[in-house]
């Protein structure tokens, strides 16, 4: 059926009144009596016709127009509490969805494998006791014998393994480009069967050619091969030369697989050959949990294959402890950072909350300015829950924007804390904006903007409009106040939770950033060199050890040259040492070892404490000697180790001739462990092959920044040898420190930023609050000092109900964080979760911001004229 | 909807969709406009019930919605345009199942109160 016109049901009341007049005067009325007889008894027109219209629209629909376009009329009139709302919500909302953004890329997102939830690390958990830093720790990797073993066994998992990616030096390629840095993983076979993967081109590799051989296969990725073969189908099996030597490209993989990790650009064949006889190597396995197997079968299946394994073992190999934990890939990744993340998600959401509440004061404040304008609307004929959407309307709209303008910032929000984090967290790369996001943004505008609209709202709806009208809308002032006071010291209490936790963190920055790393790594160059051509090894000897250190060194402004097997606080591939033993330390595999060229510590900057350090006449065929650092030096208990003779790799007798400082050498917050450096000329392992100068880390000690000296060392190492590059990861080994603590800095700049966004938030809700006060008491004011009260008892009158918000708030605060961070142990260094100097100097910072933000508007109670105050009603 | 009573008592409201069902009895007698179909529930209650013209409109215009009447300009007794409804098949239908509802309401209220008592 058509719908009716509003013209069509007019003129059918219309007729209905002319009909009842004619009616009316056939009764015997005259015509003029009959007619207002005949409107009389229809009673409202307008009414009528109101109802039949409402009757005929989608009312809703209509009445949200209306509701809009008055609420934007309502914020346009007072443009001041519409930008600091909408600036609040931004902020609020803007900080909410960037976290969302990190924590979705990083916790929530499937990795790209199928069923990416089965595949599972095998974890062996080593206890404190049997490690010497007395710190529990994870061990991923395994024997490469018994992962075979495993293998074999296993039946509830299917099984493959890969190593730690290496980076090789890809020759100059067809297009003539520079020989590249690329990275890449040796895989066993079994891999992409585990993964779940298809090669894009080709095919993968098989079990026969997980050996070594003159010409191993070799498995490019998408970008890899798009960005050095122009994506030339005529690729596969072809030739490629990686470190010198030569690989047959066997297949592609699709552009996204990323196995272990975004930057691997090649695969290589995993050897599965038995190791022979003494020889030790690990491996990472990486299982399936096959179909109807769970995690915790898989994990007792396996730590008993283990148990019975070892039980063979001789006692003295027993080392790990059998029992296999079995974690899903992803869990185990994230594993570092989950904790941190979770923590920044309730603060941004504690942030979130601050900014409501802040609306709610602004809203209620506004709205008791207002109450005459809704009591006219209610004496109209507005219902209250027509009144109730009309506020709630204006709180969407202002969430709405808030909601636009958050995401605005949130863009931001994201690049920043991707630059400043994608070192320190995994799968950051994945984060962005994208839809899952924006719905997530909007659904928190949303959902706050009903948050903070409907205590006002029904606070206002409340109470009749004879009651409002008459009394001028004071009459429910003192529940509204109520709500406000609640209001302001749960925000205050969630501000100093805030500004509690990222004292903490911020306190464990500075103190971690304080620790002696044991060397000075200022003005020091790091780097590596990359070959592309096999050297000879004669010449690589020659070269690292006189010639190559000999023009680094008479470079202008550079007064020392080394290197090492290892530098601190860079993390290693690969890394296998000798057995050190006669050594008063209980536990095997340590202390690590290390080879250093003569000048390493003057280069390194790391203290001499006692005896000598290298010199020239410790050669080849030399007595060997060793240098140990000062915590080696503590496990010889009161004797003096100088003189003291130990043996590396098994029956090499070498005598301890100096003690040095200790150096951080895995992190900041790992305490230093005990060491041996030998004298490179009398090394053992490291640099006795071919592959040598990839392994090894040079330092360059000069008179200027560290940076300032990379396009002289790049020269000469460009002259020297033929085709070599400087690796990427050259850096100042101040920068490399500085890196190292990111993680801690990152989240203490985090929720630092939070701490001061909540306490400045905090600060314009107490502003707020005492300001309304302020104002409502005018008048009462005003009688306080024609009555003689002195400016110091009104500004006291004026402060005293703020600040005995601002001090519930926070105790209330301080209680919440006393329970509260707790969460944030691990995230510690050098402090405790109840750290007393952060408990007591945060609630007392902010109590000092909070007599401030009160103090502002209160000084206007003792600046009130009696004579305007009392005509001000 | 509400139909007003005589007696000086305020609103006092009717059980819903009496005015619906009142509506479709007035038009058993053939098409009526909306004033006419007012002044017959006025006058057959014996003036008890008034009707709230501001209920009527809606309430035909409800009917016409769900089909149970229809509607037509056409021209009263005295020559005036007038906008006329007609009973529809299945109206009919829901006046017979609203009818006998009523009564079986009325007599079960009947019930419960009694026998008058004399005063009320």
């Amino acid at each position: 059926m058509d719908r009716r016109r509003d013209e069509d049901f007019s003129a059918e009341i219309r007729s209905h009144i002319e009909l009842e007049t004619e009616r009316l005067i056939s009764d015997g009325m005259a015509p003029e009596e009959a007619r207002a007889a005949a409107v009389r008894q229809f009673g409202n027109v307008t009414a009528a016709e109101e109802r039949f219209y409402e009757s005929r629209r989608i009312l809703w629909m209509d009445q949200l127009l209306q509701d809009l376009r008055y609420a934007w009329r309502g914020l346009r009139q007072s443009p001041a509490f519409a930008i600091v709302a909408v600036l609040t919500l931004a902020l609020g909302i803007g900080a909410t969805t960037a976290i969302f953004s990190i924590v979705k890329a990083v916790l929530l997102e499937p990795m790209p494998y199928y069923q990416p939830d089965r595949l599972v690390h095998l974890i062996q958990n080593l206890p404190a006791t049997m490690t010497i830093d007395a710190r529990p720790r994870r061990i991923v990797a395994m024997d490469l014998e018994e992962f075979l073993h495993l293998q074999k066994q296993t039946t509830t998992l299917q099984l493959a393994a890969y190593d730690d990616r290496r980076e090789v030096t890809l020759a100059g390629t067809a297009g003539g480009n520079e020989p590249v840095r690329i990275v890449g993983t040796p895989v066993s076979a079994a891999m992409l069967q585990v993964l779940g993967v298809q090669p894009l081109r080709g095919r993968f590799f098989t079990s026969d050619e997980e050996r070594p051989d003159p010409e191993q296969p070799v498995i490019l990725s998408y970008a890899a091969w798009r960005r050095y073969f122009a994506a030339s189908e005529g690729l596969l099996n072809q030739t490629v030369q990686l470190d010198g030597r030569l690989y047959r490209v066997i297949g592609i993989m699709p552009a996204s697989f990323e196995f272990p990790d975004p930057v691997s650009d090649f695969w290589i064949p995993l050897d599965m050959a038995h190791p022979a006889q003494g020889e030790i190597r690990s491996v990472v396995p990486l299982g399936r949990l096959k179909d109807g197997s769970e995690v915790s079968a898989a994990a007792s299946e396996a730590s008993a294959i283990m148990e019975q394994l070892r039980g063979t073992y001789p006692a003295e190999r027993v080392l790990l402890p059998s029992q296999i934990e079995v974690v899903a890939v992803k869990d185990e990744l994230v594993r570092p950072v989950r904790p941190a993340l979770l923590v920044l998600m309730i603060a941004v959401a504690f942030v979130l909350l601050i900014a409501c509440s802040n609306v709610v004061s602004l809203l209620l404040a506004r709205g008791t300015a207002r109450r005459s304008e809704r009591a006219l609307r209610a004496a109209l004929g507005a219902g209250r829950g027509r009144l109730i959407r009309q506020a709630l309307t204006e709180s969407c709209l202002l969430g709405l924007l808030g909601g636009i303008a958050g995401i605005v910032l949130s863009y931001g929000g994201v690049q920043l804390l991707r630059n400043l984090a994608s070192d320190y967290v995994p799968r950051l790369r994945g984060s962005g904006i994208d839809i899952p996001v924006l719905v997530f943004a909007l659904a928190v505008s949303i959902l706050t903007s009903l948050l903070f609209g409907l205590i006002p709202a029904v606070q206002f709806s409340r109470g009749s409009h004879a009651e409002l009208i008459k009394t001028g809308g004071s009459g429910k002032a003192s529940a509204r106040q109520r709500t406000r006071s609640l209001i302001i010291v749960a925000e205050t209490a969630m501000a100093v939770v805030l500004l509690i936790g990222g004292g903490l963190l911020i306190r464990s920055f500075l103190k971690l950033s304080g620790v002696d790393v044991g060397f000075d790594p200022r003005n020091v160059l790091a780097f590596q060199v990359a070959l592309s051509q096999p050297v000879n090894r004669n010449m690589l000897a020659e070269t690292m050890t006189e010639e190559f250190q000999t023009r680094l060194k008479a470079l202008p402004g550079v007064t020392a040259v080394a290197f090492s097997n290892a530098l601190p606080l860079i993390p290693r591939n690969g890394f296998s040492q000798p057995r050190i033993e006669g050594t008063p330390i209980p536990i095997a595999g340590i202390p690590e070892y290390r080879e250093v060229s003569r000048e390493y510590f003057a280069a390194m900057g790391i203290r001499l404490l006692d005896g000598r350090s290298f010199n020239d006449a410790d050669g080849p065929g030399r007595p060997r000697v060793a240098v140990i650092n000062k915590t080696m030096a503590g496990y010889f208990g009161n004797e003096n180790p100088i003189g003291k003779t130990i043996r590396v790799s098994t029956d090499n007798e070498v005598e301890i001739v100096g003690i040095v400082n200790d150096i951080h050498d895995q992190a900041l917050n790992v305490d230093p462990r005990p060491q041996v450096y030998l004298h490179v000329r009398q090394a053992f392992a490291s640099f006795r092959n071919a592959q040598a100068l990839n392994w090894a880390y040079f330092v360059v000690r000069g008179e200027r920044a560290a940076e300032s000296m990379i396009p002289a060392v790049r020269g000469i190492v460009g002259q020297m040898i033929p085709g070599a590059t400087l690796r990427l990861n050259v850096a100042g080994m101040e920068s490399v420190v500085w890196k190292s603590i990111g993680r801690p800095r990152l989240y203490a700049v985090l929720l630092g930023i939070f701490g001061i966004v909540a306490v400045v938030l905090a600060m314009i809700g107490i502003y707020g609050v005492t300001n309304y006060s302020v104002a409502q008491r005018t008048r009462e004011m005003g009688i306080r000092i024609a009555l003689g009260a002195t400016p110091r008892e009104m500004l006291s009158l004026a402060l005293r109900h703020s600040l005995m918000l601002a001090i519930l708030g926070i105790g209330a605060g301080f209680s919440a964080a006393a329970l509260l961070t707790k969460y944030l142990e691990g995230m510690l260094f050098g402090l405790t979760t109840m750290d007393t100097m952060t408990f007591l100097l945060a609630p007392a910072s902010f109590a000092l911001t909070a007599v401030v933000a009160a103090w502002i508007p209160a000084r206007r109670a003792t600046r009130v004229d009696p004579l305007i105050s009392l005509r001000h009603e | 909807m509400s139909i007003r009573k005589r007696a000086d008592r305020e609103y006092s409201a009717l059980l819903q969709g009496t005015l619906d069902l009142l509506i479709l009895r007035t038009l058993i007698q053939g098409p009526q406009h909306g004033q006419g179909i007012a002044r017959a529930i006025q006058e057959q209650s014996e003036r008890v019930l008034i009707v709230d013209h501001g209920s009527l409109y809606p309430a035909l215009q409800r009917l016409e919605e769900r089909g149970f009447i229809d509607a037509d300009w056409g021209t009263s007794e005295n020559n005036r345009k007038a906008r006329f409804y007609t009973l529809t098949r299945k109206g009919r239908a829901e006046l017979t199942r609203e009818e006998s509802e009523w009564r079986r309401i009325v007599s079960a209220v009947g019930r419960i109160l009694g026998p008058a008592s004399g005063k009320a």
